[in-house]
């Protein structure tokens, strides 16, 4: 190589950071009260910095392809630049090993992608299925309630007994009604969006 | 071997980060197509275990009697992955044509010869341990799942009956992984000690977004074949030293080592009281509830609490598995405890405050529900 590098970088003890290391980043959460950033604000900003960071290591790559095609082109035309002579003797094309790199590069991200929308998706399926439980459940003590307003206004004898089975009988027949209702339709939206999930294709076999 | 030499160059390439084993594989899988099938379609975490396995064999390179059992366990795992004494020279020459591109005029042949001869160590160490043990093992078991049965939204309770024996003991875990996205592994725990049938339990949790678990709950089906590797870990299980009684606190699916640990007390004793207690956020996420009822019923020394921590309606006893455990003071157990992240280090935190000594309290580091692999 022309450029002199030194041995010893400046960060020696630092691992560089690796898109994938900044997408997969966690923090720790702050404690309830306290103010902190958004959690998907910064999600979505680290994948954009993941993305920033792939992109200069494929400008370098490009770099030290460019440096390699000068280096044979001087080498064909009588001029070692290589003074320690040891280069191999099947050349591994610097080209073909960085067109490689970038297809596999643009497969991380877009796999990336995926995950991360996976992942959201799921998180916001679970968090309506806890918010129509609870609205089911608030309305059917609600109807139990009313039921057993009912019960005691009405004529006859009455018991605790079978008022608190008037209570159960309204509790449980307004929340599988309105449970019913809204799961099938979750239900429906989620297994069409894990069929997606479960067909990502094989890869091709060899002929 | 220069061994100052290999310590600075590697120093020297690694300061280019994630571009070093973008160019290695890159360079191996265009000499050796055929290597392209052993990883999955997206090598991201892939490229950080290699330059992690790599840094720290150079690292301790002078030191071949720490180096040698840690690449003779990497051999050994290697197995599962379809890895043969075959691939190790491509990889080698993936290496060397990677470490010459990055040290440019650097790379002199004293050098390479002394990366030639270190690389010669690491591979003969891993084939040489993945030989030995392919006369015991096969590399990877293969359980066909007999029964798939969903218990709550996003857990389901597997059961695979596998190829040939597998001696595990109760407590330990093994890395998984499914026809249909065979190239990716995670970790479970066993939910059962070790049958005379050969089957195994598995309590799997959907993981938001991760394939892995996602694909076991929701797309494995009865019939499917799982991969199933060595099986690992020795921080959950009972050995002879520990006679006295047992107090386990489970979070979720956390719950699977645990069970496992009352069926080998009941198959094989010592005489003990165990007091389980299974922890979840809310009541419809005691998934396995009736089957350990069932053990309580049968095992007078034996008893089961659910504790549930966000459901106000909950009947049962309110808060987190550990609190629950501690209501009625420790008195002297070996504490288990398994759960997710968060989960075991609160609870071991609490119990320690509690005044439990640190030696009594077993937790594993990754039987938990989350997991990328090795």
């Amino acid at each position: 190589m022309t450029v002199e590098m030194t041995w010893e970088g400046p960060r020696r003890d630092r691992r560089p950071l690796t898109p994938d290391r900044i997408r997969n980043q966690a923090f720790p959460r702050t404690k309830i009260g306290h103010r902190g950033y958004s959690s998907e604000e910064v999600h979505a900003f680290l994948h954009r910095v993941a993305e920033d960071v792939a992109a200069g290591d494929k400008e370098k790559a490009d770099l030290r392809a460019e440096i390699d095609r000068l280096k044979h082109w001087y080498a064909d035309h009588g001029v070692d630049v290589d003074d320690s002579g040891t280069r191999r003797e099947a050349r591994l094309s610097v080209d073909a090993v960085n067109i490689l790199s970038r297809a596999q590069q643009t497969a991380d991200a877009q796999i990336a992608e995926a995950e991360d929308y996976a992942r959201r998706l799921v998180a916001q399926a679970r968090h309506q299925y806890e918010e129509i439980l609870q609205e089911a459940q608030q309305r059917a003590e609600e109807a139990a309630r009313q039921a057993v307003t009912v019960y005691r206004s009405g004529d006859g004898v009455q018991t605790a007994e079978a008022e608190e089975l008037e209570r159960r009988i309204a509790y449980l027949r307004t929340f599988t009604e309105v449970t019913q209702v809204q799961l099938r339709a979750v239900l429906e939206g989620l297994s069409h969006q894990v069929d997606k999930l479960g067909s990502v294709p094989e890869p091709v076999p060899k002929p | 071997m220069d061994t100052q030499a290999l310590k600075e160059s590697w120093r020297a390439v690694a300061l280019s980060g994630d571009q070093v084993p973008l160019f290695f594989y890159s360079a191996l899988f265009l000499m050796h197509p055929e290597t392209r099938d052993l990883f999955p379609v997206s090598m991201a975490g892939q490229r950080d275990r290699l330059v992690r396995a790599l840094g720290h064999a150079v690292s301790s390179v002078d030191r071949l009697d720490e180096l040698v059992p840690f690449l003779q366990q990497l051999g050994r795992d290697h197995r599962k992955f379809a890895v043969v004494a075959g691939h190790y020279p491509a990889v080698g020459e993936a290496l060397l044509a990677t470490l010459a591109h990055f040290l440019g005029d650097r790379w002199t042949p004293e050098l390479a010869q002394s990366w030639t001869e270190a690389y010669g160590v690491i591979s003969e160490a891993m084939i040489g341990a993945a030989t030995d043990a392919s006369r015991t093992t096969p590399p990877w078991w293969e359980g066909e799942i007999i029964a798939h049965e969903p218990r709550a939204l996003g857990i389901a309770v597997i059961r695979a009956r596998l190829n040939y024996p597998y001696p595990f003991r109760a407590g330990q875990s093994a890395s998984i992984s499914l026809g249909m996205r065979s190239r990716l592994w995670r970790y479970y725990s066993m939910a059962n000690a070790p049958r005379q049938d050969n089957t195994v339990d598995l309590h799997v949790r959907v993981v938001d977004g991760g394939t892995v678990s996602t694909t076991l709950v929701h797309g494995a089906r009865v019939g499917d074949v799982l991969r199933i590797g060595a099986p690992v870990g020795d921080r959950l299980t009972l050995d002879g030293r520990m006679p006295g009684d047992l107090l386990l606190i489970a979070g979720g699916t956390g719950a699977a080592p645990l069970k496992a640990l009352v069926e080998q007390v009941a198959y094989e004793g010592p005489q003990r009281r165990v007091h389980l207690v299974v922890g979840a956020r809310r009541s419809r996420e005691l998934y396995d509830l009736d089957a350990l009822s069932k053990l309580e019923a049968v095992h007078p020394w034996l008893t089961v609490t659910p504790a549930v921590s966000h459901d106000p309606l909950y009947q049962g006893d309110q808060g987190y598995a550990v609190d629950v455990a501690l209501r009625s003071g420790w008195r002297g157990e070996e504490v288990f405890v398994c759960g997710s992240e968060p989960m075991v280090q609160a609870s071991v935190a609490r119990l320690v405050d509690a005044g439990v000594p640190s030696e009594q309290i077993h937790f594993d580091e990754f039987t938990s529900d989350r997991g990328r692999e090795s």
